[in-house]
């Protein structure tokens, strides 16, 4: 047999008890609350979008580096001169030691190029099955 | 104002640069592009590869797209390298020894 409460000897509710179950808005925090918050889907405009479609002439320069293309004659041909003064001035990128005529030293990926570029990678791949996104990947990693 | 080192300093020097050229063999290949696994076993060994990593001097590939890349510091002494050998290639037997071994192709 329940037992119903007698309006005048009720316990209020937001003075005891245990915090989370009393109803009030005051409550411990859940294992739900330290999850991140989900950044929603990748479009055209959104923010995370615009931020891998940042600067992709500077990328595309650290790619070909990244993958061999050292000597001033390959990467010269391979990307556009305001691109590498870009990535020299921001220290991602090296340039050549020696004379324009007998380097003897070729272009470099800095320690901070390639953070930068692995950065990239990374937060680009989850999304390349979107067709947008890949043809970022390919203005960047095309040979 | 910069004091130009003497013969037997130079000597010195160089004698500890041919001891060593196994990793700056590794350090000019992959500064030049050829980072690849395949192209480090053939012109160079796997071993001198392991010494460069261990001084810091090459970062260890990630996927077939990031092959072994020279840091920072790797660059850095290879320069140095460059600065004493290269310049006296043409005066000093020893060195244009040294200076044909690192960089064949």
């Amino acid at each position: 047999m329940t037992e119903i409460p007698d309006a005048t000897t009720a316990p209020k509710p937001h003075t005891d008890g245990i915090a989370s179950m009393r109803g009030g808005f005051a409550r411990h925090a859940l294992v739900r609350d330290a999850l991140p918050v989900s950044p929603g889907p990748l479009t055209r405009d959104s923010e995370a979008f615009k931020r891998l479609a940042d600067d992709l002439p500077v990328r595309r320069v650290l790619w070909m580096l990244a993958s061999g293309w050292t000597w001033p004659w390959l990467l010269d041909d391979a990307t556009t001169p305001a691109a590498r003064n870009r990535a020299i001035r921001r220290g991602l990128m090296a340039p050549p030691v020696g004379e324009p005529d007998a380097v003897l030293v070729p272009y470099h990926l800095t320690d901070a190029g390639r953070a930068e570029l692995l950065n990239w990678v990374e937060r680009i791949t989850p999304h390349r099955h979107l067709p947008e996104v890949d043809a970022l990947w390919r203005v960047v990693t095309w040979k | 104002m910069v004091r130009k080192p003497t013969a037997t300093e130079r000597g010195a020097a160089v004698a500890a640069l041919e001891k060593e050229q196994a990793v700056y063999r590794v350090a000019y290949l992959i500064a030049r592009g050829d980072g690849r696994p395949a192209e480090l076993t053939r012109l160079s060994t796997m071993d001198s590869v392991m010494q460069a990593m261990s001084r810091g001097w090459v970062a260890a590939p990630i996927t077939a797209g990031f092959p072994y890349q020279l840091t920072d510091s790797g660059r850095v002494a290879l320069a140095r390298w460059f600065r004493i050998v290269a310049d006296y290639s043409g005066v000093d037997p020893v060195c244009a020894a040294l200076y044909e071994a690192v960089t064949t192709p």
